[in-house]
């Protein structure tokens, strides 16, 4: 579903962000991205989102390059990140009906799929109250309606737990595995350990922008013959990281 | 074939997007109508308000006094008396009458004081009159007696009647007081004595035997109309271009600028809209708005002509402003045309620029300078340059001032029309390249959120 191959990203003529990543996401499959602030995430998950270009390397969706297809891409994939915000002055009702629109879903079946995902994510009772007013994790469960509301093949969440208390953050961990249960494909970002091990079926540990590491939780805790996962990732980062 | 059905399809679906984006831009700026008020239409009711008190100002700086048009009548005669209380026009005045010795004990025959009162606005009118022998006698009865000679096509001697208009020539506030009074009074109370006192030369054909219909509103509306006209050239203009900016600027900002800002644009920018219909949903949305608010703004310069009854020689929006159907027309499509050129220049700003607060910076460049043009229009003597048609956004002022002063020549408007519609599809080619300017990226980690960069 998701092909990255040697993929390089540079700013204009700082150096590079990301340099020479390639992984593959399958079907069903939950992959996780795991790397401290500025390891170069959120600039992989953009390019893989068509919001940024790839310097060297190519990303694949499906089939469809993200340079050459991004309309195609955009139509396959659920984007959803803390840097994305809802219009502070509408109201989930009015956001559903937006994007449902843009997204070309047919009129009749915009109150049904409304109606399902927000009794799923306890949104009813909010539903016409403006974004400013709400919570950050009802906030949250908008933002991820929103990013899901095509039943995308491929879903991409960077930090998808970020500034949820614990119940939210247990809610969208279930949906996930939910998703992956459908058979989609989800990509996930994250610097929080507990959910990068419940979570994902590999994980990939990125620090300065390459994957120095890459495997399921247990495998990388053995590789790197550490107590639990906490710890490989720390070798790892001390191995692997140069100062400056 | 095949092709060209799907090129189609996507136009419809691309169409379709415009429109959803559209609507959403205009349900969330009539949603949120107070905000919406304060920020368009009280620049235009302050603006408005600006307009009607600096004659108030000029006039209090140069006279010391609020009061407007004192005018002081030497031995006024009966017809002129009777002309004041029967003369629409007239009525705006403030006339205090004496006769020769009154006026005398009144100056104390102090040349200096005199000259002081009129320095401070007031205007002296002094009537005299000679008979056939040269010799002062009343003005009414001279008039008449004069009409009668005519009439008879006898000699009218020494005979003399003299309405004599005093002034500070060195006053600017008095000179142009007084000659707009002179405009104002001297024809009307011409054929007023006609009327009134050349019955005589009348019944034997003489005078003017075609009157023109004073009931007649249209007739009344376009004699008020030359001179209001004139008056509106000077600053309508300028005041609906820079408001139209002011609307067109701020909206940019909120609907472009704020919406990236805030990451709200990306979302939308991640559907699998064409760029191309976020654009033009976009900007149908801010020329609608600034197109509506720029018409408004005529309906408010319209109306605060048609209530200025006094129409005082400084009032920048003189009584009896009026446009024909075609007039209108014409300012409709430039207005409509310069907004989309606007909106592109915003839009092209916004999306070189990624920064919130230099966005605004420089989106209030312009701003700046179409302040200076106002004023720069507002004391303008010459006339439009055929060069001047070739400078964006300028060539539409300057368009619509000639509507205004009646010199509208379609060559210029054609030229205004083309130039603004090149440099609108140049600009927003340039954007549509440059479709990144509509995201916000930044770098990741959570305290790591304020950082942009492209």
């Amino acid at each position: 579903m998701i092909q990255v191959e040697h993929v390089s990203k540079r700013y204009n003529k700082s150096a590079l962000v990301v340099k020479d990543v390639s992984f593959h996401v399958g079907e069903g499959q939950i992959f996780g991205l795991l790397g401290p602030n500025g390891a170069g995430k959120t600039t992989l998950m953009q390019m893989i989102s068509t919001l940024l270009t790839p310097t060297e390397g190519s990303v694949k969706i499906c089939g469809h390059d993200t340079k050459q297809s991004p309309r195609q891409i955009r139509e396959r994939i659920g984007f959803l990140t803390t840097e994305i915000k809802l219009d502070p002055l509408s109201t989930p009702n009015q956001l559903f009906d937006f994007f449902g629109e843009l997204y070309d879903i047919p009129k009749e079946q915009i109150p049904v799929k409304k109606k399902e995902s927000f009794e799923r994510f306890g949104i009813t009772p909010f539903a016409d109250k403006r974004i400013m007013e709400l919570s950050t994790g009802m906030k949250q469960k908008i933002s991820i309606v929103i990013s899901l509301i095509h039943d995308p093949q491929v879903i991409i969440f960077d930090e998808p737990t970020n500034g949820l208390d614990i119940l939210t953050s247990r809610q969208v961990m279930d949906y996930l595995l939910e998703l992956k249960a459908l058979g989609r494909s989800v990509l996930l970002s994250t610097h929080i350990f507990s959910v990068a091990e419940q979570l994902c079926d590999e994980i990939a540990i990125l620090v300065d922008g390459t994957i120095v590491e890459q495997g399921s939780a247990e495998e990388l805790t053995a590789k790197t013959e550490s107590k639990n996962f906490e710890e490989a990732f720390f070798k790892l980062y001390t191995k692997y990281h140069k100062e400056g | 074939m095949h092709n060209k059905g799907i090129d189609l399809m996507r136009m419809g679906f691309g169409m379709r997007h415009t429109l959803t984006i559209f609507k959403w831009e205009m349900r969330k700026i009539i949603s949120n109508w107070r905000r919406t008020l304060v920020v368009f239409l009280m620049p235009a009711v302050l603006l408005l308000v600006a307009l009607n008190v600096f004659p108030l100002l000029i006039n209090y700086l140069s006279t010391g006094s609020l009061q407007s048009h004192p005018i002081l009548v030497v031995n006024a005669p009966d017809s002129f008396r009777q002309y004041a209380e029967d003369s629409v026009k007239s009525s705006v005045y403030n006339y205090t009458f004496m006769n020769s010795k009154e006026f005398s004990e009144y100056t104390n025959d102090d040349e200096n004081f005199l000259q002081e009162k009129l320095r401070k606005g007031v205007i002296l009118v002094m009537f005299s009159a000679k008979n056939e022998e040269g010799k002062t006698t009343d003005f009414d009865t001279s008039v008449r007696r004069y009409y009668s000679h005519i009439a008879n096509e006898e000699d009218v001697g020494e005979m003399e009647n003299k309405m004599i208009v005093g002034f500070d020539a060195d006053s600017f506030t008095n000179y142009t007081q007084a000659r707009q009074f002179l405009l104002n009074i001297e024809s009307e109370y011409k054929d007023y004595l006609f009327k009134n006192l050349g019955e005589e030369y009348a019944e034997v054909g003489g005078g003017d035997r075609w009157e023109t219909d004073a009931f007649n509103p249209y007739t009344f509306v376009l004699k008020n109309r030359a001179n209001a006209n004139l008056g509106a050239a000077r600053t309508i203009p300028g005041v609906m271009i820079l408001l139209m900016y002011y609307c067109v600027y701020s909206l940019a900002g909120e609907i472009l600028a704020a919406s990236r800002q805030s990451g709200f644009l990306t979302k939308v920018y991640l559907t699998p809209i064409p760029e191309v219909s976020l654009l033009t949903g976009k900007m149908m949305t801010v020329v609608t708005v600034s197109s509506i608010s720029a018409i408004l703004t005529y309906l408010l310069l319209f109306l605060s002509s048609w209530l200025n009854h006094s129409n005082s020689a400084f009032s920048l929006l003189p009584f009896g402003m009026f446009l024909t159907l075609t007039q209108l027309l014409y300012c409709f499509i430039t207005i409509v045309v310069t907004a989309f050129l606007m909106c592109a220049l915003c839009f092209g700003i916004v999306f070189k620029i990624r920064r919130m607060e230099d966005v605004l910076l420089n989106l209030q460049i312009p701003l700046a300078l179409l302040v200076f043009e106002l004023f720069g229009q507002m004391f303008r003597p010459s006339a439009s340059l055929g060069l001047e048609f070739m400078i964006p956004i300028h060539n539409a002022i300057m368009l619509i001032r000639d509507i205004f002063l009646g010199r509208f020549r379609m060559q210029n408007f054609v030229m205004t029309i083309l130039i603004n519609v090149l440099l609108t599809v140049i600009l927003i080619a340039l954007c549509i390249k440059n479709t990144d300017g509509m995201i916000h990226i930044s770098q990741g980690g959570s305290d790591d959120t304020s950082r942009t960069r492209k």
